[in-house]
């Protein structure tokens, strides 16, 4: 009896096992990111349902993998700006992705090329900061390995679905505009651990006012703006205030 | 414009920024304030993500801002007290919908 339950699948306790429990940790993590972030889908389902060409549209989900960064192209297309600006719209927003990769790639160096690859292609916002977090936490390279693509799988596949979803429906469903408020809540809850050192919190105190100048100015630049200063303020105030 | 052209260049460009430090990089560990820095870098850039949404939704009229303000304070105070994320999301949600519609009927 006890062969046939060991032949059918990992007994307890046994590496496979412990993959599996990584691996679902990941997700169940990503689930109430999934939840956060469907309203968004929505929104950027009915933009790809609003264009001429909509698989081109559809195919920036996959390709660009970056809601903010596709809404931001197809609205580029959409008012008939040029190439060249339709990409640099794309590719301000998406520029984050550098820092987060850059800040990953120390703990995936001893990974194999096609895990790194696989890794890399995988990451957002979501997927940087669990990473974080879990690469924080006691853990072997591999049980680390398996919690993020039990995360990342989750959220790509999540991410692609809720968008086809809402650019088959199209127009026949309506999205209620308080909800836009569940994707920055959702990374409220992932940034909040940050605040916990003096950096992080200068770090988030920079950003907040360059957001709103941002917004005010109507800059696009302002994520990047960001992202610099509040490297700048972490490691100024953490200079202060050594550990 | 060719959507398709725009997509695939914006896709290849964020593929790229994704995978050049962990295929070029990767044999070298940063210096610790390098480190630290990526990492300030990253959280300025999630916070700049809640913030400018936000200002978004608050943009649309004095009930919307004040229950946008609400919200996010909710969220933030069960964030900060270690609730988990769908709590974060359903009390800031409910709170944001309950200021609105008091705010809608005060005027």
């Amino acid at each position: 009896m006890t062969a046939l339950l060991v032949a059918r699948g990992a007994a307890p306790g046994t590496p496979a096992r412990r993959r599996g429990g990584e691996a679902r940790r990941g997700a169940m993590a990503m689930l109430p990111m999934l939840v956060g972030y469907a309203p968004f889908a929505a929104v950027v389902g009915a933009a790809v349902a609003a264009q001429d060409e909509r698989l081109a549209a559809w195919a920036g989900t996959w390709l660009i993998y970056g809601g903010a960064a596709q809404l931001a192209v197809l609205g580029a297309v959409g008012s008939g700006s040029g190439l060249a600006v339709t990409v640099a719209a794309g590719m301000v927003i998406n520029a984050r992705l550098l820092v987060y990769s850059a800040a990953l790639a120390p703990h995936w160096r001893t990974e194999r090329r096609w895990v790194r690859t696989l890794a890399a292609a995988l990451l957002t916002d979501v997927t940087w900061a669990l990473a974080l977090r879990r690469y924080s936490e006691p853990g072997t390279a591999s049980q680390r390995r398996w919690y993020y693509f039990g995360a990342a799988l989750t959220l790509w596949s999540g991410w692609v679905t809720m968008v086809t979803t809402a650019a088959i429906l199209g127009d026949r469903f309506e999205v209620d505009p308080g909800l836009g408020l569940a994707a920055p809540l959702c990374l409220l809850s992932l940034v909040v651990p940050a605040l916990r050192t003096p950096g992080g919190r200068a770090s988030a105190a920079v950003a907040v006012p360059v957001a709103i100048g941002a917004a005010v100015m109507a800059v696009d630049a302002g994520l990047v703006a960001a992202a610099a200063a509040g490297c700048v303020a972490g490691l100024l105030v953490e200079g202060r205030n050594p550990r | 414009m060719n959507t398709w052209l725009a997509v695939v260049l914006v896709g290849l460009g964020s593929c790229a920024l994704r995978l050049a430090p962990p295929l070029f990089a990767q044999r070298f560990t940063w210096p610790d304030p390098v480190d630290r820095g990526l990492r300030h870098a990253g959280t300025a850039a999630l916070v700049y993500l809640v913030v400018a949404p936000a200002l978004g939704e608050a943009r649309v009229g004095w009930p919307q801002a004040a229950g946008v303000a609400a919200g996010m304070l909710v969220g933030l105070a069960l964030a900060l007290r270690g609730h988990r994320a769908i709590a974060v999301i359903a009390a800031g949600l409910g709170g944001a919908w309950l200021v609105t519609l008091a705010a809608g009927l005060i005027g």
